[in-house]
């Protein structure tokens, strides 16, 4: 069975098939949400919290986008709340986690310093403000268009332009003196 | 050094052609930024039991949200219905009750437009 027979499923209130779903992306999710927070335990209640509203919601997805494309938007809303209710979220220093990552169409040799790059840049955009670090994510990990990420942020596609233009400015910036003596 | 926005420029567009490419082969700077920019699809794998055990879970807490999301709207239902209804009562109320005035004639709402409808009356003779 393929996403969209399991999606109108779903929708009908299919639980086996709702669950289906949920399993198969449950990876892009928690995926999304380490990034974002830098902390494993912190990515895995947010995950979960990601589940839970897409159980309850499940009749409102219109199939308009894609359904891990409404999941990152839900845990986008999800990661903003959190951060409303607590401004400062712990992020641990231990960054081996990160080892975990795996990337398409890369050898190994390239993997590993890919992962030392994405390293630094996480941590950097992790000092960042949300609007800055969220729309940069989207765009250079998931490969979202920016007229994506102007329906997933709710926020005009010029704003999506400039914000990542910025971002891409400030990396550069943190990053003259050479990337590696940054980490 | 005077930094290179070749390959930023193009990708702010949403550009991909042949000239970056070819921008790419003899630019390092952009090279070094296409490497730090592009992490397509990197995901961390999880074991299949504990994501097995993670929706099971997110099923179980779901349930008792989805009961009150539906009592909820079960309940805003209920508050339109009855919005409704008696709008629909009043203003058949007022429509047989013009009539009475006007034409004469036995008002089937006497009972609860008499003591509203004396009053309204009362001012409209009283002009
Ligand atoms: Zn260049």
């Amino acid at each position: 069975m393929d996403n969209e027979q399991l999606i109108e499923l779903a929708k009908k209130q299919n639980k086996n098939a709702l669950s289906i779903l949920l399993t198969s992306h449950y990876e892009i999710v928690y995926g999304y949400m380490l990034k974002l927070t830098l902390n494993p335990e912190v990515a895995k209640d947010l995950t979960q919290e990601v589940m839970v509203k897409a159980i309850v919601h499940m009749n409102k997805f219109k199939g308009d986008s894609k359904f891990s494309t409404w999941l990152i938007a839900i845990g986008t809303n999800i990661y903003k709340n959190q951060l409303k209710k607590n401004k400062r979220m712990v992020i641990t220093e231990d960054f081996s986690f990160l080892d975990a990552m795996t990337f398409q169409h890369t050898s190994t040799e390239d993997a590993y310093i890919k992962r030392d790059n994405m390293k630094t840049i996480l941590k950097l955009l992790n000092e960042m403000k949300e609007q800055q670090k969220i729309p940069f994510l989207l765009k250079h990990y998931y490969g979202y268009s920016y007229e994506e990420i102007a329906v997933i942020l709710k926020i005009p596609i010029g704003t999506v332009r400039s914000r990542i233009h910025n971002t891409i400015k400030k990396l550069q910036d943190s990053m003259k003196g050479g990337l590696y003596e940054i980490v | 050094m005077k930094s290179c926005s070749f390959y930023e420029t193009m990708i702010l567009n949403e550009e991909t052609s042949d000239k970056l490419n070819e921008h790419l082969k003899n630019c390092i700077q952009c090279q070094q930024l296409q490497s730090l920019m592009r992490f397509e699809t990197t995901e961390i794998k999880l074991p299949d039991a504990f994501i097995e055990d993670a929706v099971k879970e997110a099923f179980i807490k779901a349930e008792p949200i989805k009961r009150r999301h539906d009592f909820f709207s079960t309940i805003v239902f209920i508050a339109v219905a009855i919005i409704l209804v008696s709008i629909i009562i009043t203003s058949l109320m007022i429509q047989d009750q013009l009539l009475k005035y006007y034409f004469g004639g036995v008002s089937l709402f006497m009972p609860f437009t008499v003591p509203v409808f004396s009053i309204i009356r009362k001012k409209v003779v009283m002009k």
